[in-house]
């Protein structure tokens, strides 16, 4: 398993962990306890984590292996490519859906709480790193296909 | 100028017309009347312009003619990429915006939604333009097709 595929599993599983399991509590304290600083805390550090998340598998290839060693190559940078290309496609179909959904439930005459538009930030979050390690995963494939780069 | 050129200029002339007539329809309704019912009817008219691309701009008929090469493809792809990525940081921010300046505790109506879709798919398709306009440069340089 090279690097980047390595990197994949640790979006898929690390990833939603850290992004779903804080957002969850922080909807929980909003609906038990009403808006206060912690979970809005809580909402700004999940999209800081999130938007600082694509660090973690350079950082830790630096820290771990010799800078000689080649970690990411063509290929891995065109799996990457389609793998962000097709996460943003899902998160853009994820927010027309969302908008609309959310219309139409309410109908067009009523409102809807400020809340939830942190709330939807979350969801996408959620559904662009899901969507694009799962892309990265698929593309790689099953086997290992020399993706070994030692 | 090849096809893609034109249909990124095609998009923006689109687009800048739409909010300008859309704009002076709701401005002159606003002055007459003290509301406005027709800006939608003018944005929707001058918006369904865009669906004429595949009718105004053919792509090349015939076996031997060429409808993209390598470098269009690469331009078009560098062009999507930089429009999702510009998008989710107007997602980013005017969710927060919304949430920071009316206030945790208050609501918005729920046409905010989908004029917050219609308005990041304009945004998107204006930012794709100008990146394949930007990308392909000012010069003629062999973009013929």
């Amino acid at each position: 398993m090279n690097e980047p595929k390595a990197g994949s599993w640790l979006y898929f599983f690390l990833g939603l962990a850290c992004f779903l399991i804080p957002g969850v509590v922080a909807v929980f304290i909003v609906y038990d306890q009403g808006v206060s600083f912690i979970p809005v805390f809580m909402f700004a550090g999940i999209v800081i984590w999130g938007g600082l998340f694509w660090l973690f598998p350079f950082t830790f290839g630096k820290l771990g292996k010799g800078k000689k060693k080649v970690s990411f190559d063509e290929r891995d940078q065109l799996i990457h490519k389609k793998a962000v290309m097709v996460g943003y496609v899902a998160l853009w179909l994820y927010f027309v859906a969302a908008c609309v959904i959310a219309w139409c439930i309410v109908g067009p005459n009523g409102s809807i709480s400020v809340n939830v538009m942190p709330l939807t930030l979350l969801g996408g979050l959620v559904i662009f790193t899901f969507v694009q390690s799962l892309a990265s995963l698929i593309q790689y494939g099953r086997g290992g296909k020399g993706e070994n780069h030692e | 100028m090849n096809r893609y050129q034109k249909l990124a200029w095609f998009n923006l002339i689109v687009i800048a017309a739409t909010i300008i007539i859309t704009s002076a329809a709701i401005a002159i309704e606003i002055h007459i009347r003290e509301y406005s019912t027709t800006g939608l009817y003018f944005f929707v008219a001058t918006l369904a312009l865009l669906k004429f691309k595949p009718f105004l701009f053919k792509k090349p008929q015939g076996g031997n003619k060429v409808v993209c090469d390598e470098r269009d493809s690469f331009i078009i792809k560098r062009a999507l990429s930089f429009a999702y990525t510009t998008f989710w940081w107007v997602f980013i921010l005017s969710c927060f915006l919304l949430f920071l300046i009316i206030g945790p505790r208050n609501s918005v109506p729920t046409i905010t939604l989908p004029l917050m879709a219609i308005g990041g798919a304009l945004f998107m398709q204006i930012v794709c333009s100008v990146a394949i306009l930007v990308q392909y440069g000012r010069s003629g340089k062999g973009e013929k097709s």
